[in-house]
């Protein structure tokens, strides 16, 4: 009897620890059909984890313009128009403008807004916003060319005067990280120190505390003109800078939420019962030209590696799929023209390369990419498998892995460069400013001011700058793309997601990506236990 | 100076402990088992590395299969996130790793060797002024030095050779000029400069053959400490550059698929340990082999084996001279001289 019964407590105890362990493991905690829905239940703090906290400008509008804050600005701010996900405008601050001419615009302001410390919103704080914005040093005022006077024409009612049509600005204003509205009275009243430390605005959350490189605290506006929003009271952001460790905090669901750089460790996450969110690909990679000097002076050059690169390879095996090909616009902006088989040098033609290369007199290139060496690793791999597609049209491509610090004042100073060097950039308010660095004269990255090949992209983009109509903005934009993908200004390998929102199915609800990285809908989000 | 005469100096000076040491002296000595563990393990990695620089299944650089992909008959460590081969890569990595830490420390044992001679030599103002340097070079963090030479004279597999170089060259200035100074009082130094030799010669020929021992010792060890300080740097994306393997990179860069292929950040990882614990044996048996007062293995393991306790060479590190024979204890300037010496 006692070998029986030996045996028979041995099989319970496998049992249960295989019961035990089935429930510990991600794959049978959670399905994401039996995600926590139903009506949304007011209270409760949700953590997120976050790569990066704010630098230099921290929280305040009127100068910082880094990503990491933009994405906890708004939170805090809010802008007079904003955009759906289909890129249409829509009620902000403003419920409706009027165009009475080109050159004027007429906001008609919401009834009933207050800031957070319990103040009026009125158009003058409107007028204070924009008068500051102009008298800032922000690289924001480059969006209101020719403004010349914002006055409140009604207490509800601001009117902006332009000295030309300024055809970005419509968009600008509707942008939720551009042109945030602060208060004249609290947020001017308010030290330098303090706007860097906290917010004031009239958003769902308002930055109350923030432990440096440790997290920072978003609490409820108690004051939101949401009838019932935000269902939050607090949100807090942890800051977690390694990706790796991010998703250990994930896995060991310690926090509510996180967003990744790198697709591979969001699809670990899923797997660990978290949701993704569709992942706005807003992060075009362009490679920036400068043909001042060496091979990439001749057109025929440039155009055979546009011809050398098999992009769809380049998303498949160094991106692991989270990236599409696209234009210098990213393809995740809802305004942006969309890559085709007839848009120019864009489908692989490896003998076409080679002919170009021939005619042009140089067979076997040499030619360097630079790239951040100690930023996005994630995506280093695109420019070793570009330097493989190359090789095989007789191209050299050098790889050289640069410092952040060394290769920054290329993009701010317009310092000069050696053929090639790559710098990833985000979402723009206005599709021409996608353009505007490597082609308007004040652009840091432009150096074409002798190679003509440049001047029919920049005749574009000055009628694009200049035109507000949104259909017809489209048309030239599309057809800039096409222009600049003809005289290969700039190479993008593809386009990418800013990054990858992941939560978790069962205890945060309501939420969803956006195609702006915004994270808006935080509003509408709420935690249950 | 006979040999005979040193056993009198500093052996127990008895007969019967002469008899037994005499014979046991004559025969020859092998290199205990660290030597020959770190001879293999470093032997094993060059052999792949050679077969794989030479006659690689597969072009490292290239993109051979789908990226990620486990253990194969095809691909014996599977591939990367970019679909080449790991082993190929990882074996070139290896190679890398052999010769910058071969060449690095060779770099600095040739400027160091050089100073230290100077220095111990010469003396004086000239022996202050460059162990002054030396010490200040010391007391700053290698990969601190690393970083900065590296952004001064580029990224790369040569530019790591010379930095590493330059960091570790005091270490050698340390271990050439403490036996130089104890040699170059001796006899057959002071007969040859009052022969007229030329102090070049005097140097090369009669100190540095004479100081060699520690050398060695410390080549292996800086050699060593060069493979982890590489991979730091690499892993930092201060080394050798994309798309060119190396085991600290791969680690950077690989981090990410630990989960979900844990052997492409297992692989580079112990390569690393192997190289490095691989000099570490081959610096802890060449000090076992050249020096015989300190017996023993990779367990450090000491036995009382009279015959051996007389050393034919300069001991320098105060840590190294603990005779486990002489009752006396033996300072660096009773050291006897070689056979070499003796004969001039």
């Amino acid at each position: 009897m006692k070998p029986v019964h030996r045996i028979l407590r041995t099989t319970a105890i496998a049992a249960a620890v295989a019961l035990a362990l089935a429930a510990c493991s991600p794959g049978a905690s959670t399905t994401t059909d039996t995600a926590a829905s139903g009506d949304p239940v007011s209270g409760g703090t949700a953590v997120w984890a976050i790569g990066a906290q704010p630098t230099a400008g921290g929280v305040d509008p009127m100068i910082a313009t880094g990503l990491a804050a933009q994405t906890i600005m708004d939170q805090g701010y809010e802008t007079l128009l904003t955009k759906n996900d289909d890129g249409e405008i829509e009620p902000g601050l403003a419920l409706s403008y009027e165009q009475p001419d080109d050159l004027t615009y007429v906001f008609t302001l919401r009834e009933g807004v207050q800031f957070a410390d319990g103040s009026e919103f009125s158009a003058e704080d409107v007028v204070y916003s924009f008068t500051t914005y102009q008298q800032a040093t922000t690289s924001k005022k480059a969006y209101l060319g020719g403004l010349t006077s914002v006055v409140a024409s009604g207490d509800l009612e601001v009117t902006f005067t332009f000295s030309a049509p300024n055809g970005p600005f419509l968009n600008a204003v509707s942008h939720r990280e551009t042109f945030m509205i602060v208060g004249s009275e609290w947020y001017g009243a308010a030290t330098p120190e303090e706007r860097l430390r906290s917010t004031y605005g009239t958003g769902p959350f308002q930055v109350t505390a923030w432990e440096d490189g440790v997290s920072l605290t978003l609490t409820k506006n108690e004051f939101y003109w949401g009838e019932e929003t935000p269902y939050l009271d607090e949100i807090e952001l942890q800051v977690i800078t390694d990706e790796s460790t991010r998703l250990a905090a994930v896995q060991q669901g310690s926090v509510d939420a996180a967003y990744f750089n790198d697709g591979t460790l969001a699809s670990q996450a899923e797997q660990a019962g978290f949701t993704v969110g569709d992942a706005a690909y807003t992060q075009a990679l362009p490679i920036f030209v400068n043909p001042e000097s060496g091979p990439l002076s001749d057109v025929r050059v440039r155009q055979a590696i546009s011809l050398a690169l098999d992009r769809q390879a380049l998303v498949d095996t160094a991106m692991f799929g989270f990236g599409e090909v696209s234009y210098i616009t990213p393809s995740g902006d809802p305004v942006s023209p969309q890559v085709t088989e007839d848009t120019p040098y864009y489908t692989r033609d490896v003998d076409a390369a080679i002919e170009l290369l021939e005619e042009a007199g140089q067979p076997n290139p040499e030619i360097t990419l630079s790239y951040f060496g100690d930023a996005v690793a994630s995506q280093h791999p695109i420019y070793e498998l570009m330097q493989q597609q190359l090789l095989e049209a007789g191209i050299t491509l050098t790889l050289k892995a640069t410092p952040t610090a060394e290769l920054a004042p290329i993009f701010t100073a317009g310092e000069t460069f050696t053929d090639l060097v790559s710098l990833p950039w985000s979402y723009r308010a206005d599709p021409s400013f996608y353009f505007d660095p490597f082609l308007s004269d004040a652009g840091a990255m432009n150096h074409w001011d002798n190679n003509t090949d440049a001047d029919a992209a920049k005749a574009l983009l000055a009628e694009a700058k200049a035109t507000s109509d949104a259909d017809a903005k489209a048309d030239i934009i599309a057809e800039l793309a096409d222009e600049v993908a003809e005289q290969v200004l700039v190479l993008v390998p593809m386009t990418v997601p800013v990054n990858f929102e992941v939560w978790d199915t069962d205890g945060f609800n309501g939420y969803n990506s956006d195609p702006y990285g915004s994270r808006y809908r935080l509003t509408d989000a709420w935690v249950t236990e | 100076m006979s040999i005979q005469n040193n056993v009198t100096v500093v052996g127990t000076g008895t007969a019967p402990a002469l008899a037994v040491a005499l014979p046991k002296r004559a025969r020859r000595r092998r290199p205990g088992p660290a030597f020959w563990a770190g001879v293999a393990i470093l032997g094993t990695i060059v052999i792949v590395a050679t077969w794989m620089s030479f006659w690689p299944p597969y072009d490292p650089l290239t993109t051979v299969a789908g990226n990620i992909e486990g253990m194969s008959a095809l691909h014996l460590l599977g591939t990367d996130n970019v679909g080449r081969d790991s082993l190929v890569r990882l074996a070139l990595a290896g190679r890398t790793s052999l010769i910058i830490s071969g060449c690095a420390a060779l770099l600095a044992a040739v400027v160091g060797a050089a100073l230290g001679l100077v220095a111990g030599y010469v003396g004086g103002m000239v022996d202050a002024v460059i162990m002054r340097i030396v010490d200040a070079l010391l007391a700053l963090p290698a990969i601190l030095v690393a970083l900065v030479v590296g952004v001064i004279i580029g990224n790369g597999a040569i530019p790591l050779i010379i930095s590493l170089g330059i960091i570790f060259a005091p270490t050698f200035a340390r271990v050439m000029r403490a036996p130089v100074i104890a040699l170059r009082e001796r006899d057959f130094v002071l007969a040859a400069q009052l022969s007229g030799v030329r102090t070049w010669k005097i140097v090369l020929q009669h100190l540095l053959p004479n100081a060699l021992t520690p050398l060695f010792v410390q080549f292996a060890s800086v050699a060593s400490a060069v493979v982890l300080l590489e991979a730091a740097l690499s892993y930092l994306g201060q080394g050798v550059q994309a798309p060119e393997p190396s085991a600290g990179r791969m680690i950077s860069e690989l981090t990410r698929f630990m989960q979900t292929q844990p052997l492409l950040i297992i692989a580079p990882a112990l390569l690393i340990v192997l190289l490095s614990a691989g000099w570490n044996l081959l610096a802890d048996g060449t000090q076992d082999y050249l020096s015989p007062r300190r017996e023993g293995g990779i367990g450090g393991k000491r036995r009382r084996r009279p015959g051996r306790a007389r050393t034919n060479t300069p001991q320098t590190a105060p840590s190294r001279t603990t005779s486990t024979v002489t009752t006396n204890t033996v300072s660096t300037s009773t050291v006897t001289s070689t056979p070499q010496e003796d004969s001039q």
